[in-house]
């Protein structure tokens, strides 16, 4: 392949320590990134990563260390001096200005525009450095109408054209497709080995780091865990350095069968459809006790829909909402009497204060139990707040720091604390796990089976099928706000489900 | 209607369009990086006191519309400094930005109440400005108007063709990603606000200095609304803008022909308030998310951006 990118280089951290206020981001680091090697960088979320790499590129000046490039001392005080040095990072979002074209996000990024473009000789350049790509990006269509995928691609041609050497990529497929990732790793490997750039990936996919990393630097609470090549390191190994313990969690263990009788169940709800998407149209819809019922469904078949009507955000135009027997119309009080509880995706957007404390958030549903005083009372809620940070591990600098501080795994375990203190008859969730590290994951599902073994009736409504087919005990396929398909969990066909969620079965 | 009405009708609708445009020009610029600057009627009537305050001291219009300007673009900074470096709410800042101006422009303006200043020179083209109806329609106006039409096609080009234009748009469509591709966000929304506020100021000397050379209180008489009405209607490109402010021009002064022609029924005031109803409508419609999007507003207009420490 022949580019205009000067070649690889190496890049390393010596002693990198970065603070911010009391909290110790990064301790010390020292790592060091080979030339035209891919390396990962792995680590729970919370663990430094982005720190050191934001510290690399000059986003954030490390309070202590330095960084060597070519063996070189280099200074690297903000972003514009690492990008003189070939210093370049793909982010998950927003580098991308969606209403502009490839093009014109491609020139803007450069420093050296003259002050007026000439974009027929812009155009004719970028058509002929285009040629020299291993994949290729239209570009004349608003990135905003690209696919993932695409986007993705645009943002390493992107960098190639800035002329980087040394790249970073934070978590990049986690917005793609099994198959569009692989193509794009591939293609980052291959470009790599071809001594074109040295790439760190930021992630914790282990299996694409055994597919396509060389190189492996994993950190934990700021310091530096271990590192090795790939090759010699096995996922469990990874993991242990991780989460820093030697076991690996285990699945969680499903206990006793469903109970006859029916918790939720719903029939013929309907809702009408909103621009262009179908309503739901749910004929029969049961969950018993000590049942967790998946729903499978490909992201914006009405899975966001039923959630909203279980969750009284939204009104059904037709149908009839029993729990236990009793009808169940989705408000506050419904859901008190019933001991009914709902998990929204997103927890930190949609089930929290994310300026209030931890101790607030932890009390939302129960702070005005004490009926009718007018005064809040600080002390139950402390104690309150207290039990379900033991009970739950939940780790936070303090119980009155604002929640929004707090990495999505505990967000979510607060907010799994709050829903699931006190009796629940039936528990919907959304998406519980997504964007979640691998311990904060394991640690969630195991909440959700320890629920369901207590007794209670689940709903799993999940984008991710490996983790309906770990939990459920029965599998329904949603499809265009219908459910289309149905299966037991156990023994169940992950290919099947996945043809009926697309409706090619 | 005759030919002899209608050329001075005409020609009264450019002299009644250009501060509009002006001051619409002005704002499109400041709202394509995304800053949304309700503040547009004070600019004016800042720039229109102290255009005609130094109109008054100096006798020179070179210095009067660079007081105006200079008047309209200090209003800007001080927006600027709150809504964009102290991160206060646009609107909220906007609006009593607005109200300062008022407030300014009245007590400044009290001792010129009802005075008058020669209007700007007609700018005579010797050959086109004889020429049978395009010469008295085309070729029969003071510098300002040419200033403004030739500002229109300039913004255009400079937001399509030019560095600055593109990172410009960027960041008002952006913001992160502007930042992140290292381009100075907030300074760059200063330089489009304080144009805005130049602008702004150019506007309102216009009406204090041509359109009708006197000061009065509160002579803008609400184009500032109008203005920022025009840059939705314009859909945020100069070109529609310049069509836009010449039919608002046309609207206004049609409803004060028509008020001395005695020729409708309908009564002139209704008339009168039809530029402000139609504003009314478009401020209203702009407010809703959805309608934004749909008119393809800047996605980060109005919007405050911090940078992340």
């Amino acid at each position: 392949m022949t580019t205009d990118v000067t070649g690889a280089i190496e890049v390393e951290a010596v002693g990198i320590a970065k603070r911010f206020g009391a909290f110790t981001a990064l301790d010390g680091v020292s790592a060091r990134f080979r030339p035209a090697r891919v390396h990962a960088l792995l680590g729970e979320n919370g663990a430094g990563k982005s720190t050191l790499v934001k510290c690399l590129l000059g986003y954030y000046r490390a309070d202590e260390g330095s960084i060597l490039v070519e063996g070189r001392e280099a200074s690297i005080e903000r972003p514009a001096d690492a990008d003189a040095l070939g210093l370049g990072m793909v982010y998950q979002h927003f580098t991308l200005v969606p209403s502009m074209t490839v093009a014109e996000n491609l020139v803007m990024a450069r420093a050296d525009v003259p002050a007026v473009i000439d974009w027929s000789r812009e155009r004719t350049a970028l058509a002929a450095f285009m040629q020299t790509m291993p994949f290729q990006v239209p570009l004349d269509i608003p990135v905003g109408r690209l696919a993932a995928g695409e986007r993705q691609k645009t943002e390493i041609v992107k960098q190639l054209y800035l002329r980087r050497r040394f790249l970073v990529l934070d978590e990049p497929t986690s917005v793609l497709t099994p198959a569009e990732a692989e193509q794009m790793l591939g293609l980052v490997r291959e470009l790599t080995h071809s001594g074109a750039i040295t790439t760190v990936i930021i992630t914790h996919k282990l299996r694409e780091v055994a597919m396509f990393v060389d190189d492996v630097t994993v950190l934990r609470r700021g310091r530096m865990a271990g590192s090795g090549e790939a090759r010699s390191l096995s996922a469990a190994a990874m993991t242990a350095m991780m989460i820093g313990e030697p076991q690996v969690p285990a699945n969680p263990e499903r206990r006793g069968v469903p109970a006859q009788a029916p918790v939720l169940e719903i029939t013929g709800l309907r809702t009408p459809g909103i621009g262009g998407r179908a309503g739901l149209g749910i004929d029969k819809l049961i969950v018993r006790g000590r049942e967790i019922v998946g729903i499978a469904g490909v992201s914006g078949n009405g899975q966001a829909g039923l959630v909203e009507v279980l969750a009284g955000q939204r009104a059904a135009t037709d149908g009839e909402m029993l729990v236990d027997g009793e009808p169940y119309d989705a408000t506050r009080g419904a859901a008190q009497a019933r001991h009914v509880r709902v998990l929204p995706e997103e927890p930190l957007r949609n089930g929290c204060v994310p300026r209030m404390t931890v101790t607030d958030n932890l009390n939302f549903r129960t702070f005005d139990d004490g009926g009718g005083r007018f005064w809040l009372d600080a002390r139950a809620m402390g104690q309150r707040a207290r039990r379900m940070i033991d009970m739950f591990g939940i780790r936070a600098p303090s119980p009155l720091a604002p929640i929004g501080v707090l990495s999505g795994g505990n967000v979510q375990r607060c907010v799994l604390a709050r829903e699931l203190d006190g009796e629940v008859r039936l528990l919907v969730v959304a998406n519980p796990c997504f964007g979640l590290d691998v311990k904060a994951v394991a640690d969630i599902r195991a909440r959700i089976m320890a629920a369901r073994n207590a007794g209670t009736a689940v709903l799993l409504i999940s984008e991710d099928l490996d983790e309906i087919l770990e939990l459920a005990d029965r599998i329904l396929v949603m499809r265009e706000g219908r459910i289309v398909h149905e299966t037991p969990g156990a023994g169940a066909d992950a290919q099947a489900i996945g043809a009926h969620m697309v409706g090619q079965h | 209607m005759t030919g002899g009405v209608l050329i001075p009708l005409l020609q009264t609708v450019v002299t009644s369009a250009t501060p509009l445009l002006f001051a619409a020009l002005g704002e499109l610029v400041a709202e394509r990086s995304g800053v949304l600057n309700l503040g547009v009627e004070g600019m004016m009537l800042a720039g229109a006191v102290f255009g005609f305050a130094v109109m008054t001291a100096t006798g020179s219009d070179t210095l009067a519309l660079l007081a105006a300007a200079a008047a309209g673009t200090t209003l800007a900074l001080l927006f600027g400094v709150l809504a964009l470096t102290l991160a206060a709410s646009q609107v909220a800042t906007g609006l009593a930005l607005t109200i300062f101006g008022t407030g300014l422009s009245t007590l400044i303006g009290a001792r010129y109440t009802g005075r008058t200043v020669p209007p700007l020179p007609r700018l005579d083209v010797p050959g086109l400005s004889e020429l049978p109806v395009i010469g008295p329609l085309l070729f029969r106006y003071d510098a300002m108007v040419y200033l403004s039409v030739a500002s229109a096609f300039a913004i255009g080009w400079f937001l399509r063709r030019t560095r600055g234009g593109m990172v410009l748009r960027a960041v008002g469509e952006s913001d992160v990603s502007a930042h992140s591709i290292g381009h100075p966000v907030i300074r760059i929304r200063y330089l489009a606000v304080l144009f805005g506020g130049a602008m702004a100021g150019l506007g309102g000397a216009y009406l204090s200095l041509a359109y009708t050379p006197l000061w009065a209180e509160q002579m803008t008489a609400g184009r500032g609304w109008i203005a920022l009405a025009l840059v939705v209607f314009a859909a945020w490109r100069p070109g529609r803008a310049l069509m836009g402010a010449y039919l608002f021009g046309g609207i206004t002064v049609l409803q004060l022909y028509l008020q001395g022609s005695g020729l409708v029924a309908i009564p002139t005031q209704i008339l009168a308030m039809v530029p402000y109803i139609a504003t009314i409508v478009v401020l209203t419609v702009i407010s809703s998310a959805s309608a934004r999007s749909r008119l393809s507003a800047p996605a980060c207009l109005g919007k405050t951006f911090r940078v992340a420490t």
